[in-house]
């Protein structure tokens, strides 16, 4: 009765692949048996947990009992495990791995239920394992091809806290990258703090090629504290028989996205003496060459025979803002239904000034708008940013959005940080055909054929609901049932559930006209979204 | 009376919702959810607070309050390994 399902890979996750391998291998002389949890994204069936329970074994079958499913059951409904049941799995001691017949008929009783359900088997004796789905026709076995299941180790704590298919890579799959744990971050960060100090400390130790020289300088590095948009000036006294030039040599250390360094180019320009100060040599960096993190720099100074003097290497803390190391942020917007967006943004060295926050280029795709705050300061909050999206907004799959921060020192400069914001654009569609039939007492009428087109993204934690009003008004010579035909995914994501609306006519039923509305709705994330479709007729001739 | 019945396994699961009165018994309420979802009523069963209810008990019997979540659950998932 089921359509043939596209959705064939499988992602487990490593953790549960060794629970279930380890419980197999412990036991090595009677069966496993227990459900494997998760859900689903795109075309992969994406396996997150495994439960078992009390079970009757030996070395040729294992049964799970109906109380222990119960108990299982009981745990997905009140929420205590997350996801449902995708599959199943159990070990055999001997025989290695493969579906025996008992096992097809274990897996078609769950296929009834979705045909996306898989069977995991092990061999106990070596730890091998393949995934199987079985055809109801042939009552065979359909084994998986091993190049569709992916074992992966997933992020100690997923990001996202709730239950959603954004979390997940879609298929076909190629190895995405593992998030970076944020302490992955935090260690990184320090690393990379210790080897600048060391560099500062070993370039502070170098001195130039001269000898014994009367070259001298004296320099104080400038007071701050600094940020970006500002000047810096750079004194220093030099004396000296000779003396031929004073330079400053700088460079600006940044931060990359990623959290790593970028160390700029040496910058060499000569320092020239004050007029009014003797031995007093200056140099202002301009503000459009100032940014965070640091100005690194140091001031040498020349004589005619070739005798050179270096000051310590300086390290100028400059205060700069960015968004804070992760740059993307996926986010699901619900047709209708509003949402938020925290990005946090990071003040780097003290700095405390409001900053813009900004759509930028590319921006939000047609029917969707961003909200952005009024001037922030960074340090002291989160920015929010409320995106809508209107009933007619372009359903889009992962589209990137550009929202910039933008601090204005004065003038034209303008100091810019872009950071991506992925977003998916979802809903559910729903159609019915026909809207009229007409059917003689003593007949069943042809089915109205429900058609919900749920797309990518798109989050229903309690499933959907149908009700249906009109009904009531049947007389008792007409009964309906409502039957779920057809289930199906495509690889972009989209699923279609097709139900079939039949009305059974008994032969003594008056000849009326009876009007219906189908609303189907699901509770998601900040609201619940319904579709309607009224004027549903039924005429009996 | 108003109750929901859930089969939770796939990766999209059903959610049923159903009038029923207290004399009911499970087993007439199970013939009508098994229609509904499209299974063999013979390989499942109606689950409450984590146990297989008895199906010739009535909903008030079973002790199920109103809009309270059953499961429709295979009875068993049995594994074997003889060809």
């Amino acid at each position: 009765m089921f359509g043939v399902s596209s959705v064939s890979y499988i992602a487990i996750s490593g953790q549960v692949m060794e629970k279930v391998v380890k419980e197999a291998r412990e036991r090595p002389d009677e069966q496993v048996v227990g459900v494997l949890l998760g859900g689903q994204s795109g075309g992969t069936i994406v396996i997150e947990d495994a439960a078992t329970g009390a079970a009757e074994s030996n070395s040729t079958h294992a049964t799970l009992t109906g109380d222990s499913i119960a108990k299982i059951a009981d745990d997905i409904i009140n929420k205590r495990i997350r996801g449902s049941i995708v599959g199943w799995y159990h070990s055999h001691v001997r025989g290695g791995v493969f579906m025996s017949e008992t096992d097809v008929e274990t897996q078609l009783k769950l296929q009834q239920f979705s045909p996306l359900v898989t069977a995991m088997v092990v061999d106990s004796q070596t730890g091998k394992s393949g995934f199987f789905r079985a055809d109801s026709k042939t009552k065979g076995a359909i084994p998986i091809p091993p190049q569709n299941v992916r074992s992966e180790v997933a992020a100690p704590t997923p990001v996202t806290p709730s239950f959603g298919q954004a979390m997940y890579p879609q298929a076909p799959p190629p190895t995405p990258p593992m998030p970076v744990s944020t302490r992955t971050i935090l260690v990184a960060v320090l690393l990379i703090t210790l080897a600048v100090t060391g560099g500062i400390i070993a370039l502070a130790y170098y001195r130039g090629p001269g000898t014994a020289t009367t070259l001298a300088i004296t320099h104080t590095p400038p007071k701050g504290p600094f940020r970006i948009g500002n000047t810096i000036t750079f004194d220093a006294n030099v004396t000296g028989v000779d003396l031929k030039n004073v330079t400053l040599a700088y460079r600006i250390i940044g931060r990359e996205p990623t959290g790593g360094l970028i160390v700029g180019d040496l910058i060499k320009v000569p320092m020239l003496l004050k007029a009014a100060e003797k031995d007093t040599y200056s140099y202002t960096i301009p503000s459009s060459e100032i940014s965070g993190l640091y100005v690194n720099y140091y001031i040498s100074a020349f004589d005619g025979s070739n005798n050179a003097v270096r000051s310590d290497v300086y390290n100028l803390e400059v205060g700069d803002f960015d968004w804070a190391l992760d740059r993307t942020d996926e986010q699901i917007v619900t047709r209708t239904i509003a949402g938020e967006v925290r990005l946090d943004l990071l003040p780097i060295n003290g700095f405390n000034l409001p900053v813009t926050i900004r759509v930028g280029s590319p921006g939000p795709p047609a029917g969707v708008s961003i909200r952005t705050p009024s001037p922030v300061v960074p340090g002291q909050e989160q920015v929010v940013l409320r995106i809508t999206a209107t009933g007619d907004a372009e359903i889009a799959r992962r589209y990137d959005v550009t929202i910039e921060a933008v601090y204005s020192p004065g003038g034209a400069v303008q100091f810019i940080r872009p950071i991506t914001l992925v977003l998916t654009v979802t809903d559910f569609g729903f159609d019915i055909q026909p809207r009229y039939n007409e059917v003689k007492p003593d007949h069943e009428a042809p089915p109205y054929s429900l058609t919900v087109t749920v797309h990518d993204g798109f989050r229903a934690p309690n499933a959907f609901k149908v009700s249906i009003t009109g009904l009531e008004k049947l007389e008792d010579k007409i009964s309906w049932r409502l039957v779920l035909v057809e289930y199906k995914i495509d690889d972009q994501g989209t699923a279609k559930f097709n139900y079939n609306l039949v009305f059974k006519v008994e032969s003594a039923a008056k000849k009326d006209l009876y009007l219906f509305t189908v609303k189907i709705s699901a509770a998601t994330t900040g609201g619940t979204i319904s579709h309607d479709i009224s004027s549903i007729q039924l005429k009996i001739i | 009376m108003k109750l929901f019945v859930q089969a939770p396994i796939g990766p999209q699961t059903g959610l049923a919702e159903i009038d029923v009165i207290p004399d009911h018994t499970i087993g007439e309420i199970k013939q009508q959810v098994c229609t509904s979802f499209g299974v063999d009523p013979a390989t499942v069963a109606l689950m409450y607070g984590g146990i297989i209810l008895d199906e010739s008990g009535t909903v008030s019997k079973a002790g199920i309050p109103e809009n309270g979540q059953l499961a429709l659950m295979p009875y068993n998932i049995i594994g074997g390994s003889a060809r």
